[in-house]
């Protein structure tokens, strides 16, 4: 009997033979560590990059969108539970995709990017690295929509392949972190500023959960930190809660809260900062920082009109936008 | 109990029991009868749940068989996960 020890996420999980580490999906096989969703997805679509959240990214375009069963991290509140909270030999559908094929898939339906998303791509490393270099060589760009829950020297290495990213920074308290999620806050933390100095587009989600992490205070710490650590124009969404998986006995966020979230933060200094699962809300529009033009108009995932220019500046005073644009 | 007695439950007298006590007669008495059907039933159920042995994976469900090819009709369908 030999253990392998997984040494991709903090958790470093020993792991006996024949058994899986904590988020199911990779497994000790005769002494060996192995990906078993390596190649085999379990939701494959075409999304709007405003889904992902990626608002300063590509704007309008069409994403190909992948995700296989397992997570790292195990959020009460999960609203992919039913992809992120199983092993892959739990899962109604597995599709057949290596990398390359997957690849092909992306550039045969005209996308212009992949994202790897749903559950969390550092659990299927292996595979988002691999398809991550052959999107590149055919000139796509790749998205990371994750916790941000990895170790050091595997983040550096993917960061090499990866365009952009979505973090869910789920709350600035490392006790939220311990009780909501079986994780901790300090990794999420090193891993955004790795991922800027590494130079790869970051936007972060705070979703929040009325009573759990929706302190002003808190908030506005967290703002302070982005906005020292990550930069003034790094995107910021807050995203509206709806009850889900375990957590089924706290209503939806109301709609006065994100807001106050939201003025919280772009008055600690952040110059975009947004309202998310909010249909319809204009707090998902993007507007200059500096004289206050609407630039993206926004309605859910889909864009009413772009005025940027085609260099990414306000139309009106030739403000610099933050973003990847073409 | 109480309320036995006030329907008159005292006054009725029980028929004696004219079965066989469990235990006097070995296997012939009924109880031990359904046990031993019973337990003889349980490996065959088992070996019924196990077939068809062939196509098993070792850890319990035929995981080659459930690959599908990526569906790209159904790829811009709505569907209801997040991110």
């Amino acid at each position: 009997m030999t253990a392998v020890v997984c040494e991709l996420c903090p958790r470093a999980c020993v792991i006996p033979e024949g058994a899986a580490g904590d988020c199911r999906v990779r497994v000790n096989l005769d002494g060996r560590l192995r990906a078993t969703t390596y190649g085999r997805p379990s939701a494959v679509h075409i999304d709007p990059m405003e889904k992902k959240p990626l608002y300063h990214f590509l704007p309008g375009s069409a994403v190909f969108s992948v995700g296989t069963a397992g997570c790292n991290l195990h959020c009460l509140n999960c609203q992919n539970w039913q992809l992120s909270q199983r092993g892959g030999e739990e899962m109604e559908g597995i599709f057949r995709a290596d990398p390359a094929e997957l690849v092909e898939t992306a550039v045969d339906e005209g996308c212009r990017s992949i994202a790897y998303t749903y559950s969390d791509p550092i659990v299927f490393y292996e595979y988002t690295y691999d398809s991550s270099e052959i999107a590149h060589a055919r000139g796509l760009r790749n998205c990371l929509i994750t916790a941000g829950y990895i170790n050091q020297a595997p983040l550096r290495r993917l960061c090499r392949v990866v365009d952009a990213a979505n973090v869910d920074l789920k709350a600035f308290d490392d006790g939220f972190y311990r009780r909501n999620s079986a994780a901790t806050l300090q990794p999420v933390l090193d891993a955004l500023v790795t991922m800027r100095a590494e130079g790869v587009w970051i936007e972060v989600t705070n979703l929040l959960i009325p009573t759990l992490n929706d302190d002003l205070a808190m908030i506005r710490r967290m703002a302070h930190w982005i906005r020292d650590e990550l930069g003034p124009t790094t995107p910021l969404h807050f995203s509206r809660f709806q009850p889900q998986y375990r957590m089924r006995n706290l209503p939806p966020t109301p709609a006065a809260a994100l807001e106050m979230a939201r003025d919280e933060a772009m008055d600690a200094g952040l110059s975009y900062v947004y309202v998310g699962n909010l249909m319809g809300h204009p707090g998902g529009s993007t507007h200059c920082p500096r004289d206050g033009t609407l630039l993206i108009a926004r309605t859910g995932f889909w864009i009413d009109a772009n005025n940027l220019t085609s260099d990414g500046r306000c139309p009106t005073c030739n403000e610099p936008i933050a973003g990847v644009w073409q | 109990m109480k309320s036995a007695m006030m329907r008159g439950a005292t006054n009725r007298t029980e028929p004696e029991q004219d079965r066989p006590t469990a235990g006097t007669d070995g296997l012939r008495s009924p109880p031990r009868r359904r046990l031993f059907a019973g337990a003889l039933m349980l490996p065959g159920l088992w070996l019924l749940g196990r077939w068809p042995w062939s196509t098993r994976s070792p850890c319990g469900g035929p995981i080659e068989t459930a690959l599908r090819d990526v569906p790209s009709a159904a790829l811009r369908r709505p569907h209801n996960l997040a991110g």
